[in-house]
């Protein structure tokens, strides 16, 4: 079990550095068929899809070496007691009234009552009015619980969550580390550090 | 009977209350402070009760100060030192106790089952003690004395007893039973140092017209009692009938004008929906109150019946029945209130507002108890989601914004109280309660009160649902044999800062969904999931006393999930426990404190 928690790490290391060059190159690209809009635009346009088809493939890949834990419902670790996998990974973006946004990260997709476990839940206000989440930092609330009835984690009060998000192709990736968490069950405190490759959540 | 008779004895033998007070060693005035806090008190729907119950906890104080006093001496060996003055007197005081007792009974008052048992416990105590007393160094002296006494008091008794027979004859009970108890406290002063048979001789003399006035007496008392019920059950009619048909009339006239008069005041939708969820307490309250006064009055000839507490509308005669039938009414009733007015409320606007409002009367009705209300009520208010238009959207959107926080903090509080590791009130109950006093009273409170604080010990509870009753207080209802009282003032405002901001909700932004507004609202009037710490102490408290007089601060259990019970056994008894919170869970919240 272990071998394949390290190589799904391994490959998704791989697969981030090799996803940041398609992404470059999709940019290049992009601004190649810009630059030489009547002529490029089409090989332009070749080359992203071959870059996507692999990206997918990969993917696919991955999913299958880690055993469906980098499924197509996305995937999160995060340090609990212990660096914790979790089963899913979703981010939902809400609009709010005055023009913010609320920026909800979890590990189901229901309305959460009869989740599966481990589960989390974080929640952060942004503004994507003037840019979208890429790049951004925001600080969230967090919870976090490995069973039905069991501990639950929460942040430290008064201290939010910062994390950072980062588009992925089809999928963003959020990380955050040092982060102060707090065992309710046992007023313990920890420093954690957690990583979630997210898919949209409609 | 008048107070007189109760404040000035006539006795024989002068009393120094004090000398026997001063046998009395400090922790044994602890156990007599403490059984003080565990008596009964009066409900005094007949006023001669109240007295009565006084001059009981005066009788017991005076005759068992002068028991405890007895028993040091003779376990350090020393009666022959005992105050024997005070032996006629304190013999006094403990058969008038008992007959007072017996009075209370007739009266259906419960504090009398109680003061039987003391009674009772204090005359065969000193029954036996006068036979060590006898034979004590100077108990030669008092026996002469009281022969001498019952000797040269004898025309007086003589005329004492002719005058009573006659107030009788006139149809003066009261006085005459007045009379009768002077006499009686009288020979109390000295018949227990008489032989047997010279007692006997006193017992004849005085029999006869003893056994004359009892049963009048006694119906007297029971009459008096059955009239006081019949009046507290008017006093207390619930206004069932009276209630559900304001209601209706209401919501005809919110639908068709969006307001309605109550009490001649002119009211909107969320208003009259909140007034009458106040009058549906009152009204529940009331139900509780007839039905422990009736049950008193059983076999009695109270003049009103439960049908008529009851009234019509609910169909049923049945004290257990009636808060079930109530329930489902209002359930049924006041989510109408709200469809009545979404009806009318087509531009967004108005809709939005009167969906705030009636989301804040959600929230000020909301307890563990009213889930099928609120579900009703939700109900009517999620139409508002289905319409077109922006509001409809924001609420969409607002409760993806807010119920993933609300379901964790929940988790999150619940994992909190979890670690607190204090156990249930209904186990630590099961714990205290004990044979002799649970469900009914079988000993005096003096003899339990002690054990009782003792097995209190270190227990660590908590009580769940606890509705405030004002700043410094709050109860829960465990079941009709349980309740708790949680005391101690904490303040949630940090707390209540941390839930909004979660919730988005500010001055210019109040919630949009129910649940939000429950949360905050419950948080602010501290209705609370639970609240623990260690046990400060227990009460035995009377099911008679308790709901015959039910206080309005306790009627937030609406809907009542379900009616007291009694076999109408006059002891039948509550346990009252008293904690002062170490941490309090809110349903959304935890907070140590």
């Amino acid at each position: 079990m272990d071998d394949l928690v390290s190589k799904a790490k391994d490959s998704a290391t791989e697969f981030k550095e090799k996803s940041g060059d398609a992404f470059g190159k999709a940019k290049a690209g992009a601004s190649d068929a810009l630059d030489k809009a009547k002529a490029g635009a089409s090989d332009a346009a070749t080359k992203l899809k071959e870059t996507t088809g692999q990206l997918r493939d990969q993917a696919s890949k991955m999913s299958k070496i880690a055993g469906n834990r980098m499924s197509i419902n996305g995937t999160a670790e995060i340090t609990l007691d212990a660096p914790t996998t979790f089963p899913a990974s979703y981010i939902r973006i809400v609009p709010l009234p005055e023009g913010q946004s609320v920026v909800q990260l979890k590990s189901y997709s229901g309305d959460g009552e009869s989740t599966t476990y481990p589960a989390y839940f974080l929640q952060g206000v942004v503004d994507l009015e003037s840019g979208s989440l890429d790049g951004q930092s925001v600080p969230c609330r967090f919870f976090a619980q490995k069973t039905a009835d069991g501990d639950v984690w929460e942040n430290v009060p008064g201290q939010l969550v910062v994390v950072q998000f980062k588009k992925n192709a089809d999928k963003i990736a959020a990380s955050f580390s040092g982060a102060a968490l707090i065992n309710l069950a046992n007023n313990s405190q920890t420093n954690s550090t957690g990583w979630f490759e997210c898919v949209d959540l409609k | 009977m008048n107070s007189n008779s109760r404040l000035n004895r006539t006795f024989c033998f002068a009393i120094a209350m004090l000398t026997a007070a001063n046998f009395v060693c400090g922790s044994q005035s602890q156990l007599l402070a403490q059984s003080k806090m565990m008596s009964i008190p009066a409900n005094g729907f007949v006023p001669e009760a109240t007295t009565l119950v006084a001059a009981c906890e005066k009788n017991w104080e005076d005759a068992n100060a002068y028991i405890v006093s007895l028993k040091a001496a003779e376990k350090a060996n020393q009666l022959d030192k005992v105050n024997l003055k005070s032996f006629g007197t304190s013999a006094a005081s403990a058969a008038q106790l008992y007959r007072d007792s017996q009075r209370l009974r007739n009266f259906r008052e419960p504090a009398g089952v109680d003061y039987e048992y003391r009674g009772d416990y204090c005359r065969n105590f000193l029954r036996d003690a006068a036979i060590k007393l006898k034979t004590a160094k100077r108990g030669s002296e008092y026996i002469a004395k009281a022969e001498k006494y019952k000797l040269s008091s004898a025309d007086r008794r003589k005329k004492a007893l002719q005058r009573v027979r006659k107030l009788f004859a006139d149809g003066k009970l009261d006085q005459a039973e007045e009379e009768m108890e002077e006499i009686l406290v009288d020979v109390d002063g000295f018949q227990l140092w008489l032989s047997p048979n010279s007692s006997m001789q006193i017992q004849k003399q005085i029999n006869g017209v003893r056994a004359l006035l009892m049963e009048p007496s006694e119906k007297r008392r029971e009459s008096a009692a059955a009239a006081a019920f019949t009046e507290a059950l008017k006093i207390n009619d619930p206004g069932i009938d009276a209630l559900l048909s304001s209601i209706n009339t209401s919501i005809s006239e919110i639908a068709t004008s969006g307001n309605t008069t109550i009490d001649r005041k002119l009211v909107t939708g969320p208003q009259a929906l909140k007034e009458f969820f106040l009058q549906w307490q009152v009204c529940q309250n009331k139900l509780i109150r007839c039905m422990s006064i009736s049950i008193l009055g059983n076999r009695m000839d109270v003049q009103v019946t439960p049908a008529q507490c009851i009234g019509a509308q609910l169909g049923t005669d049945d004290w257990a029945a009636a808060p079930f039938r109530l329930n489902a009414k209002m359930t049924e009733l006041l989510p109408k209130f709200i469809a009545a007015d979404l009806r009318r409320a087509k531009d967004e606007a108005t809709a939005k507002d009167i969906y705030v409002r009636y989301l804040s009367t959600l929230g000020f009705m909301a307890n563990k108890s009213a889930n099928e209300l609120m579900a009703a009520c939700e109900k009517e208010l999620a139409v508002l989601e289905t319409r077109s238009g922006s509001l409809a959207k924001s609420i969409k959107n607002y409760k993806k914004a807010t119920a993933d926080m609300l379901l964790w903090r929940k988790r999150a509080a619940a994992s909190a109280a979890r670690s607190a590791n204090s156990t249930d009130l209904n186990s630590a109950a099961n714990i205290l309660k004990d044979k002799s006093f649970s469900p009914n009273l079988l000993k005096g409170l003096d003899q339990i009160a002690a054990d009782l604080q003792k097995t209190v010990g270190e227990l660590n509870v908590y009580a769940s649902n606890v509705q405030a009753i004002n700043d410094n207080a709050g109860f829960a209802s465990v079941d009709e044999q349980v309740w708790a009282t949680v005391i101690g003032q904490f303040d949630l405002e940090n707390e209540i800062l941390e839930l909004r901001n979660d919730l988005f909700i500010s001055p210019d932004s109040p919630p949009l969904s129910p649940a939000a507004a429950i949360s905050v609202l419950t948080a602010k009037r501290k209705s609370l999931t639970a609240a623990g710490g260690p046990i400060s102490s227990v009460q035995i408290e009377a099911f008679g006393t308790r709901y015959s007089k039910l206080p309005t601060s306790m009627g937030s259990f609406v809907p009542l999930e379900k009616m007291p019970q009694t076999d109408g056994n006059l002891g039948k008894t509550l346990l009252r426990i008293n904690l002062n919170p170490s941490w309090v869970q809110h349903e959304h919240f935890f907070k140590k404190l």
